[in-house]
């Protein structure tokens, strides 16, 4: 564990400041830490956060899923009211509980069951009728790490913005091989297509330059993280890492958890993944020194219906638990359980909101000095 | 060669008045990039010079009458599913073969867009099977892909409600959004949410229990999985009283496209032409011509053809002088090889349009399909196209140095042009890194396709 300013945080409502201020994005330029890493981790498609994080002592829960519930024999014990699904297995195996933080009942007033919509909300931390163009970690940073944020896969959305230095590649060594073949170019241009393609350029030429120079520190083989597509990109998380100063924000995403049908076995696969993924990604760097300045956060764009449908899955729902990691984490539950009785139209009512999620991020992680827009929650 | 849209516009040209001043070779250019793919001198030359409306009535003509009706390969024909009883080598060869016919399938269709007389009707195609997504991914079966492809390319310009209808039966859409196992009194919400929020009104348009009351009218729709045809399975069909739009009825699931239609035309019309703005003129949609655009479509009755028509004739389209759009891997992939006459559809390239170019044909990421736009260029996605670009430009200097006959078909078609009308095809709005002195020639005839290759792999050749 590793010693965390507390900051005084005075009002006990999760809304600061009237919601109408600054989104993230655009706050006060952040002095970050080189040493640290924000790791989110997307579970793209919308997650069934109830098979994750399990409320077993709600009879509900079985009530609403006589065909989907997690069968109480095969729940791994977590709390006194809350269970984990099988397949997270490895990572209370690995991960010391103190490591690992749980926030509950994560979403947004009057939420949004369309995947794009709602993750649009989540990567630019938007109130669900405004729309904003970048996305909340996009913050430009210090010119010492090669970029600003690095997507390994798709999706770049939240660490997108007009200043940000966004580099999205597979793994480091094709990328600099692959940049051999563009060179910088000096021209503007005003059309938004243009400037975005030669801004583009530059930046991964940039980008690729700084990242050769480092590629031949790094020699160090490291295991295979499990198996699958996730494995392989929080593998490069971690290289990336152990090079050193690449970029304050690495981003994985790992999915379909779009489970309409199905549910049991694809989303019991994808949490295989996500454990066996971490488990390693954890050995890895605690082995190497650096699990104390790395932080881990899931997300998604949200939760699903809490009765189960005809077909062995579920449909769009709304709010969903997520899981924190990093030597810095006060392990615990945060946030509260909503609950399964008191349903709005067949969904959960959020408990916490998203923003405060971040919040504790921006405050405790990324040493944002401006004052928090949302209360903290208290995990870092 | 017989071009078919050459075809339809020489017809289209004896109507030419003898005063209408004609479309000139950039404006021929932008056209047929746009509405296809980045064309030959040969296209362009065939259309040079005619009026503008002639040129567009000849461009809609051919998306009707398009070619590629017709494919042979064993993923046309539906295969039966394994029973339960297969052995495991059973199981083995079966996926097996399902692997080579996707394979077989999307070489079909890149053949297709390669070699095709009818480009905006592999080009409009491509929008719908991105518009009224389904992947192979998840339906497995490629027949049933084929077969929409197929609906899509024959109706590419039809009547958008009727389209909308043949799209909700089409075995793959069932099986892709689940619609396979929504039933009554158990409903599955996946098709119905899609339809209103991708498919017809656009986020925002509709309500939580527009979604419940719509996945209910849609229950009972399936597919028989031996003929693979669409089924309605009366038994699973939820028939009570629902409440949609402020109407209730007992409404089923065609009930629910014309009410959509009847209820909310313009909300249908505007998501269409922004989209179709989107695609075909810029990232930036202008509101005022949008909503004319709507009202068109609208007055006629969601006739496509019409609505293409005016937006091919709007200024917009026509209006600027720079690229305002970025060409998809596909219109990388086919325009470039068209130009040349190249017909490489191998394994190799289309892996690697799936994997860095992002863009692997019946395999869109996810119902909303393919992002498009300036999300086509991210810094991973750049390096694999300037790898395309390297890749496409040695194959053409190994084609040329390869054939040392002089007339050689591609050695001479590449001879025949000036550099200056190289650039004027390749980057017709200039280039950033490539610089031709017009009228300077390279002094021997074997350092040209390192010249045009230069235009090629200059960063504007990503834009149209």
């Amino acid at each position: 564990m590793r010693a965390m300013n507390r900051r005084h945080f005075i009002q006990a409502s999760g809304l600061l400041m009237a919601s109408s201020m600054l989104p993230f994005s655009v706050s006060a330029a952040m002095n970050s830490n080189p040493n640290r890493t924000l790791v989110l981790v997307e579970f793209n498609g919308g997650n069934d956060s109830l098979n994750m994080v399990i409320p077993f002592t709600d009879q509900q829960y079985y009530t609403l899923r006589p065909s989907l519930h997690i069968p109480r024999n095969e729940q791994i014990p977590y709390t006194s009211t809350l269970a984990l699904h099988p397949s997270l297995r490895p990572l209370v195996d690995h991960i010391d509980g103190g490591d690992m933080g749980t926030i509950l009942g994560l979403g947004y007033p009057d939420p949004n069951r369309s995947h794009f919509r709602s993750i649009e909300i989540w990567d630019t931390a938007s109130r669900s009728d405004e729309t904003l163009d970048s996305g909340w970690l996009a913050q430009p940073r210090s010119d010492q790490f090669l970029a600003d944020a690095i997507v390994i896969g798709r999706n770049f959305a939240p660490v997108s913005g007009n200043q940000t230095r966004t580099i999205v590649m597979d793994n480091a060594d094709s990328f600099y091989q692959k940049s051999r073949n563009i060179d910088r170019v000096d021209n503007q241009s005003q059309n938004n297509v243009m400037a975005h393609l030669l801004k583009t350029q530059n930046d991964t030429k940039q980008a690729a330059e700084l990242i050769k120079a480092r590629l031949s520190l790094e020699k160090s083989k490291l295991p295979t993280f499990g198996g699958g597509v996730f494995g392989q990109q929080l593998r490069e998380v971690a290289r990336l890492i152990l090079i050193g100063n690449t970029a304050p924000v690495i981003k994985v995403s790992l999915g379909s958890f779009d489970t309409h049908q199905g549910q049991k076995g694809a989303q019991a696969a994808l949490f295989t993944q996500f454990a066996e993924g971490m488990a390693s990604f954890h050995h890895v760097l605690q082995s190497a020194g650096y699990w104390d300045d790395v932080l881990v956060m899931t997300y998604s764009e949200f939760g699903r219906r809490v009765a189960e449908n005809g077909s062995g899955g579920t449909d769009h729902g709304t709010a969903a638990s997520h899981f924190v990691f990093g030597g810095g984490v006060k392990g615990g539950v945060y946030g509260k359980q909503p609950s399964l009785s008191d349903l709005s139209d067949g969904d959960l009512k959020f408990t916490t909101d998203f923003r405060q999620y971040y919040q504790t991020v921006q405050s405790g992680f990324l040493d944002d000095q401006s004052v928090p827009l949302y209360k903290p929650l208290g995990f870092l | 060669m017989t071009y078919r849209l050459i075809t339809y516009l020489l017809l289209a040209g004896f109507s030419q008045s003898v005063f209408a001043v004609g479309l000139s070779f950039s404006e021929t250019q932008h056209l047929l990039t746009r509405t296809g793919f980045t064309p030959s001198f040969f296209e362009v030359t065939a259309i040079q010079g005619q009026k503008k409306t002639d040129a567009v009535q000849a461009i809609l003509d051919s998306a009707q009458h398009p070619d590629g009706l017709q494919a042979d390969g064993a993923f046309t024909e539906i295969t039966k599913p394994l029973g339960r009883s297969a052995t495991q080598s059973e199981r083995d060869m079966y996926r097996q073969m399902q692997r080579e016919s996707v394979l077989a399938m999307q070489q079909w269709w890149l053949g297709q867009m390669l070699t095709t007389q009818t480009p905006f009707a592999e080009q409009l195609t491509l929008f719908w099977h991105n518009h009224f997504v389904s992947s192979i991914q998840k339906v497995k079966y490629p027949a049933l892909m084929y077969q929409q492809n197929q609906l899509y390319r024959s109706q590419a310009l039809g009547n958008y409600r009727q389209l909308v209808h043949d799209m909700a039966k089409s075995p793959a859409m069932i099986l892709y959004l689940d619609n396979q196992t929504n039933k009554k009194g158990q409903p599955n919400e996946n098709f119905a949410r899609e339809l209103f929020e991708l498919f017809t009104l656009g986020e925002g348009h509709y309500t939580e229990s527009d979604v419940k009351a719509a996945a209910r009218a849609f229950t009972g729709w399936q597919l028989d999985r031996n003929s693979g045809a669409f089924s309605f399975n009366k038994r699973q069909h939820d028939s009570g009283l629902k409440t949609l739009f402020g109407q209730t009825g007992n409404f089923d699931g065609e009930a629910v496209i014309d009410l959509i239609f009847t209820e909310k035309p313009e909300q249908v019309a505007v998501h269409l032409v922004s989209k179709w703005w989107l695609y075909f003129i810029s990232t930036e949609p202008d509101v005022d011509e949008v909503n004319r655009l709507a009202q068109i479509f609208i007055n006629a009755d969601f006739e496509l053809r019409p609505l293409m028509e005016a937006l091919l004739l709007s200024p917009h389209f026509w209006s600027s002088n720079q690229p305002l759009l970025v060409k998809s891997p596909v219109d990388l992939v086919v325009g470039t090889q068209r130009i040349f006459g190249l017909n490489i559809t191998d394994k190799g390239l289309l892996r690697q349009m799936g994997g860095p170019l992002e863009q692997q044909l019946f395999s869109p990421p996810n119902v909303k399909g393919w992002p498009g736009g300036n999300a086509w260029i991210s810094s991973t996605t750049l390096l694999a196209r300037a790898q395309l670009m390297g890749q496409t430009t040695r194959a053409i200097a190994g084609m040329a140095g390869a054939s040392q006959q002089p007339m050689d078909s591609l050695y001479s078609s590449i001879l025949a042009h000036p550099l200056a009308e190289w650039r004027g095809l390749l980057l017709p709005h200039g280039g950033i890194v490539a610089e031709v002195d017009a009228g300077t020639q390279p002094f021997l005839a074997s350092d040209y396709p390192n010249a045009i290759s230069a235009l090629i792999e200059d960063p504007l050749y990503q834009l149209k």
